[in-house]
């Protein structure tokens, strides 16, 4: 069910956490933003395509 | 889907976003966009059948109520919202500004016959 989305992103959004305070702890900040960036475009991905089939299905259903 | 599994969805998302706040702020705001989206678009299938309705009523009342603009307006202001409200979420309330004036201009031009109508109806009466 759709719901499965929501705790998909929830779970790279906990990761990616994770990692950032792993990296910041070990002293690598700017891998720690690679990470954040990373999980943050996997994310997009994901959205975009819910995203757009709500659009399409907003313009076929009010004919816009 | 119905309204009940559209609360958990509503639920569990603002939890699990309020969750990762604080350490990822823009995923956050992805899991609130996320829901969002979902939601939206279990309330496709019933407005589905409210459309239709409203085209039979239009249908059989003639020419006279002309429908087309009423449902590309509600289109229009449903996406619009939709957009807008995210960009206030995300604390951008210049741009949810913007998306909301561009909404209003369109509905303006949708309804421009409409009114143009009405007019020549008022004048015709005199």
């Amino acid at each position: 069910m759709d719901i499965k989305i929501v705790f998909q992103i929830a779970a790279v959004g906990i990761l990616v956490a994770v990692l950032n305070q792993v990296l910041q702890r070990a002293g690598r900040e700017e891998q720690a933003m690679m990470t954040s960036l990373a999980g943050l475009i996997v994310v997009l991905f994901w959205i975009i395509q819910y995203i757009s089939e709500l659009f399409t299905t907003v313009r076929t259903l009010f004919q816009l | 889907m119905d309204i009940f599994q559209a609360s958990v969805v509503g639920a569990s998302a603002a939890v699990l976003s309020l969750a990762i706040k604080k350490q990822a702020p823009e995923i956050s705001l992805m899991i609130a966009i996320a829901a969002g989206t979902i939601i939206f678009i279990a309330c496709a299938e019933p407005l589905f059948s409210v459309v239709s309705l409203m085209k039979s009523i239009s249908g059989r009342l003639g020419g006279l109520a002309d429908i087309a603009p009423v449902i590309k307006i509600i289109g229009i202001a449903a996406a619009a919202e939709f957009a807008s409200q995210i960009c206030a979420d995300a604390g951008e309330r210049a741009i949810a500004a913007k998306i909301e004036f561009l909404a209003k201009t369109l509905i303006i031009v949708a309804s421009a016959p409409v009114l143009v109508n009405l007019l020549y109806l008022v004048t015709s009466l005199t």
